[in-house]
């Protein structure tokens, strides 16, 4: 019986050795396409059944998809399924589109068996779920606007059309199981959030000037905009993300910052419709990072193995990695790239005690817990920013709470007053608000957008 | 006109006692009307604590037969849910289910005090017989979603799924 896994790059070797520690070999296939290629025609040339785990985005590649398309596999895994959310889009991305016509027709023809993975059904809004379970069936989900029309129910308040979580999840039910920590019976040590840690930043330092000055231009338009605003007008969301997104790089990434300024018309107080390309160096001290620093060093004077997680960013993590190394701390750090399994196998084994992850790439699929298996992992989990998303951050915390886990867990976020932080928090809190049964964050709305902002300009 | 004056105030007299007797008699029509008066508004208020005593019984009657009602349409969907569950329930008995599990036990060995399949725990064990049971006997949408809570296991999971199902084609192989 042919098997093919599909999961995130970082975690295709990850995923093949667990499944050889119980017992099924896979072949992870690595490398560049070519590369692939030359893995799978040599694995397929043996008289033997193909087990291959590989990325997601290897379908893009026409050599190797006009390869997975030539065999009858008998089982497609797909990890973190919820990843293959692209189907959702206005435009579909390729990989989705891909995985879609390589599964529905190997189901289809080969009557092959597909299983998917995840631990987060949805991450974003439930119109997400259509995207993964067109490929599982798609003569009951044929499209989205089907799914929409058929799973819609009109909210007569809001005016939005929310999706029939109960009829859905009974359609769903004679396929998909699903469960909770606790509804298992697994008693696990508890996972505590701790209070959240606040900085002020010194208005003498040079950084705390540049930022507040960044912060201050940022929303001008914006504030300008939101007083005129009826209840019916719209708001550009893209250009206010675009512009929180400056300022979370601005608070957190060390360094040289670029980004467009507009210039202020000093009379009318208005934004000009074009802008010029700058950049700003932000030089030590950087009082988040610091914090982070400290925090976790306390931590270490405990005892005690850390991760530290960036929302999205590199350079915070590398800069920390820089100060963590000179203090002769025993470091390592999950980026785009690293190599995921050998990193979580020294932190497994306590050859490294601090790890730092960016979230985008080791959020999902590590087993990072403190358990009788290995003499490492952690129980303590610093978050230097936050994400759009609490679900994401859930994911992320769990790395540490795992079936297996043998002392409680705690979770540390530094944030800084008067800042970007603050909005994040509130855009969180709103997302956890609006929590559904199924899903735990859902889209942020328009109206949503206008409260948070007014709120925090 | 003596004469006339004595029969003037005789008529007068006579007219006097006419009256009184009138009088009498109203004031004996009046007692009686009075006391007609109260027996029926007594009446009429027993009849109507009678009337606020049929509506109440008849207003519990109709929430009575309601909840009957409510509960005649939960019993009949709970009757339904279960009998979708008794169908959804994997089926254990089957030879190739017997063969998956005899399979697991093989490779993971036997707890000898509980009888339960070592390395796996009854969760994971539920979730790998769920999905068997889809592949054994499909529904109307082919395949499986496992979308258990982050950290309980899902890949080992799938890694013994895959296992028995693997086993099972070569048994159907070697058979046919």
């Amino acid at each position: 019986m042919d098997v093919l896994w599909l999961t995130k790059q970082s975690l295709t070797k990850t995923s093949s050795q667990e499944c050889k520690s119980w017992g099924f070999t896979m072949f992870p296939v690595l490398g560049t396409s070519p590369q692939k290629c030359g893995t799978f025609d040599l694995l397929a040339s043996f008289d033997q059944p193909l087990h291959i785990t590989t990325n997601y985005e290897s379908v893009n590649n026409k050599d190797f998809f006009n390869r997975l398309r030539s065999r009858k596999w008998g089982v497609i895994v797909i990890d973190e399924v919820h990843k293959l959310k692209g189907g959702a889009n206005s435009t579909p991305t390729t990989v989705w589109r891909n995985t879609a016509d390589l599964l529905i027709e190997q189901v289809t023809v080969h009557g092959c068996f597909p299983v998917f993975m995840t631990g987060s059904i949805v991450n974003n809004k439930l119109e997400e779920i259509w995207a993964y379970l067109h490929p599982l069936d798609p003569e009951r989900f044929p499209s989205l606007r089907h799914f929409q029309r058929t799973f819609g129910r009109k909210n007569w308040v809001t005016g939005v059309l929310e999706i029939d979580q109960d009829r859905l999840l009974g359609l769903l039910a004679p396929n998909m199981i699903r469960r909770g920590k606790d509804e298992v019976g697994e008693q696990l040590p508890p996972k505590n959030y701790m209070p959240d840690e606040w900085i002020t930043l010194d208005p003498k330092d040079e950084i705390t000037e540049l930022y507040m000055d960044l912060q201050r231009k940022a929303f001008i338009g914006v504030k300008k905009d939101l007083d005129s605003m009826d209840d019916d007008a719209t708001l550009s969301i893209g250009n206010v993300i675009q512009r929180i997104h400056y300022l979370r790089t601005a608070l957190v990434a060390p360094g040289t910052f670029r980004f467009n300024e507009y210039s202020i018309d000093d009379e009318t107080g208005e934004r000009s419709v074009s802008f010029i390309e700058r950049k700003m160096t932000f030089k030590p001290p950087y009082p988040k990072l610091d914090a982070v620093f400290e925090k976790v060093c306390e931590l270490r004077d405990q005892g005690e193995n850390v991760i530290v997680y960036s929302a999205q960013y590199n350079r915070p993590l590398e800069y920390l990695y820089d100060l963590f190394t000179a203090c002769g701390h025993s470091c390592d750090k999950i980026v785009g790239g690293s190599d995921t399994s050998a990193v979580q196998r020294r932190f497994q084994q306590n050859e490294t005690q601090i790890l730092l992850i960016n979230m985008r790439t080791g959020a999902e699929g590590l087993n990072l817990h403190r358990c009788d298996r290995w003499p490492g992992g952690a129980s303590h989990v610093v978050f230097i920013d936050s994400w759009w998303n609490p679900e994401s951050e859930r994911q992320a915390e769990d790395r540490t709470w795992r079936i297996g886990t043998n002392r409680p867990v705690f979770i540390h976020r530094v944030h800084v007053e008067g800042t970007i932080d603050e909005l994040m928090i509130a855009i969180k809190n709103h997302k956890k608000k609006i929590a559904s049964g199924i899903a735990d964050a859902e889209e942020l709305r328009v109206g949503d957008w206008k409260d948070l902002l007014k709120k925090f300009i | 006109m003596r004469i006339i004056g004595a029969t003037t105030e005789r008529g007068q007299v006579e007219e006097v006692s006419t009256a009184r007797e009138r009088l009498a008699e109203l004031q004996e029509l009046k007692v009686l009307v009075r006391y007609n008066q109260a027996n029926t508004k007594s009446r009429v208020t027993e009849l109507r604590e009678q009337i606020a005593a049929l509506d109440n019984q008849r207003r519990s009657a109709i929430e009575y037969l309601d909840a009957m009602q409510q509960l005649m349409d939960r019993l009949s969907r709970e009757e339904l849910e279960l009998q979708a569950k008794l169908e959804e329930e994997p089926d254990l008995t089957s030879p190739e289910m017997q063969r998956a599990l005899a399979k697991l036990k093989e490779i993971h060995g036997v707890d000898q005090n509980t009888g339960d399949i070592l390395n796996y725990k009854p969760y994971q064990l539920q979730a790998i017989i769920f999905i068997l049971d889809r592949h054994f006997r499909p529904r109307k949408t082919k395949g499986a979603i496992e979308g258990d809570d982050t950290g309980l296991g899902k890949t080992a999971i799938v890694a013994g799924l895959l296992q028995l199902m693997e086993n099972e084609e070569q048994f159907q192989g070697a058979s046919n």
